[in-house]
């Protein structure tokens, strides 16, 4: 070893890490000037344990202390609520509360997806059900508007009124919420529960009555035989309160039937006049559903079926068209 | 407590024991914070930079998976906190005037607003701490990071190498050339505590 090797090994035999700690100590015996390097680097250390040291702030230090308190209470409620071993099992919906954020992201947006995908089938079946006119009128907000104005209103066209028949009956199918998913639960519920209402206390009705409501006139009727139906039930001393309840809902029911009911006299009046005045109109199977529907609400069963029966031809229309054909009364 | 290693201690606070933390904190508070201190020569940033690494480390104790030092695994996390912070520092483009730039002895606000050394750092221990200080501050970053490692922590040299990320030959020839800087620059220092020494 020389001196050059010599003094490149000084630092390492200060560190203990030298390669041939032997030969440089005995370098370091015969030559000053590597003796000389030897103690600088010594001297250079001891100096650099003179560097002050400082503290750190005993508010970081707390805030520090704190937050790792903190942050183990948070990730082991368990053990920090003071329950060892016997600790009871997490509860379900604790552990639910742990699940990842991306799991509950995913199942928030499957749900998502679900209820997206039901609403047109929904719509769908609303717009089949039995009485598609009757339930959209419960729940169109063109209900709350004065009726007689709306009945004095003639549709600047037929087609506007065809466009404002089949949009009560397909955008605003029931229920008066602005869901169409959440409209559509209640919906088919309720229409055939209040059908069996309306059947029962037809049964329950007095001949009187009938016959006094055949003498109404026919957009009236229902409402007056329900009416009477709800009158007589109360005093014959029925459910009382059920009942009581039961007649009012049943009356806005009536109401919009009403409704239904001028509107189709409206719209078939306006489509005879069309098929009268404009040689060669067809209508398209859409509005021979929708006709054949208006000719069942005015009681005009053999034109009802004309038209569904057209409507049953198509395959857009059929399904919807047999269904009202068996809702018409046998012949 | 105080006899488990730190690898144990931060087991047992990743277990729910909130004393193996203070232990293990009580460890480190000090040499950590004065590495800071060194290495980024403001007191400030590096009170804001100790809060950071031991915020890291609490949240991040899950992830520590025991392969190298508790130690090793602070400092790197302090190092980058370190680098992170240069980074912001040249994106503004300006110095802060609390921090001791290269080639000066003071601190920008202490030069424009107090010209001369106050009374109490006349005082010869202290003068020969602020010269210490001051010349290990003027050492390139390199050496002076591997010199704090090694010096005020501690660390093994192998240790020092994966903090910095860099090979142990590397390391320790960082190591050699900050120690020759500051033997030259602290050559007067030497003498003056050799006549010292000699008169007494």
């Amino acid at each position: 070893m020389n001196c050059e090797e010599c003094k490149e090994q000084v630092f390492e035999l200060i560190e203990r890490e030298a390669v041939d700690p032997e030969g440089v100590r005995a370098i370091l015996a015969d030559c000053p000037d590597c003796r000389a390097e030897f103690e600088a680097m010594k001297a250079a250390l001891a100096l650099a344990k003179e560097l002050p040291v400082e503290e750190p702030p005993a508010d970081i230090d707390a805030a520090i202390l704190s937050l790792a308190d903190r942050r183990l209470r948070s990730a082991v409620p368990e053990l920090a609520s003071g329950a060892g071993e016997d600790a009871k099992p997490v509860p379900f919906y604790k552990k639910m509360a742990q699940v990842p954020p991306w799991a509950m992201a995913a199942v928030a947006l499957l749900a998502v997806g679900v209820g997206v995908w039901s609403i047109p089938r929904t719509v769908q079946f609303e717009s089949d059900a039995d009485q598609p006119m009757f339930e959209a009128k419960e729940a169109v907000p063109v209900a709350e508007a004065p009726r007689d104005e709306r009945l004095a209103r003639e549709p600047a066209s037929e087609e506007a009124a065809f466009a404002a028949m089949d949009d009560i009956a397909e955008v605003a199918p029931v229920g008066g919420t602005e869901s169409a998913k959440s409209a559509g639960r209640p919906a088919r519920r309720r229409v055939p529960r209040a059908k069996k209402r309306r059947d029962a206390m037809a049964k329950q009705s007095a001949p009187e009555a009938e016959a006094e409501n055949r003498a109404m006139a026919p957009a009236a009727a229902p409402a007056v035989k329900k009416g009477e139906g709800v009158a007589q039930r109360s005093s014959a001393g029925g459910a009382v309160a059920e009942d009581a309840a039961f007649g009012s809902a049943e009356l806005d029911d009536l109401d919009a039937k009403r409704d239904a009911t001028s509107e189709c006299r409206v719209r078939v009046g306006a489509f005879e006049r069309r098929l009268r005045d404009e040689k060669g109109y067809a209508p398209a199977p859409e509005e021979e559903l929708a006709i054949g529907r208006c000719y069942h609400r005015l009681d005009e069963t053999a034109k009802a079926r004309k038209w569904l029966e057209r409507a049953a031809a198509d395959p857009s229309t059929q399904r919807r068209a047999r269904k009202a054909l068996q809702a018409l009364p046998s012949e | 407590m105080s006899d488990l290693s730190d690898e144990e201690l931060l087991r047992a606070y990743r277990d729910g024991d909130s004393e193996a933390f203070k232990v293990l904190f009580q460890r480190y508070r000090g040499p950590l914070f004065n590495f800071l201190l060194r290495r980024v020569g403001d007191r400030g940033r590096a009170e804001e930079l100790y809060q950071d690494s031991w915020t890291k480390v609490i949240e991040r104790c899950s992830a520590f998976r025991g392969d190298s030092k508790f130690s090793t695994w602070l400092y790197t996390i302090a190092r980058n906190a370190c680098i992170d912070h240069q980074r912001k520092m040249k994106f503004r483009g300006h110095a802060s005037l609390d921090q001791t730039q290269r080639g000066a002895s003071n601190p920008m606000v202490e030069r424009v607003a107090n010209p001369g050394l106050a009374p109490d750092q006349l005082a010869v221990g202290q003068a020969l701490r602020e010269r210490i200080r001051i010349a290990v501050e003027e050492l390139p970053e390199e050496q002076r990071e591997v010199f704090l490692l090694r010096q005020l922590q501690g660390l093994g040299f192998k240790e020092v190498a994966e903090v910095v990320g860099a090979p142990v030959n590397t390391v320790k020839s960082r190591m050699r050339y900050a120690l020759e800087r500051l033997q030259l620059g602290l050559d007067d220092l030497r003498e003056q505590a050799g006549k010292g020494a000699e008169k007494a």
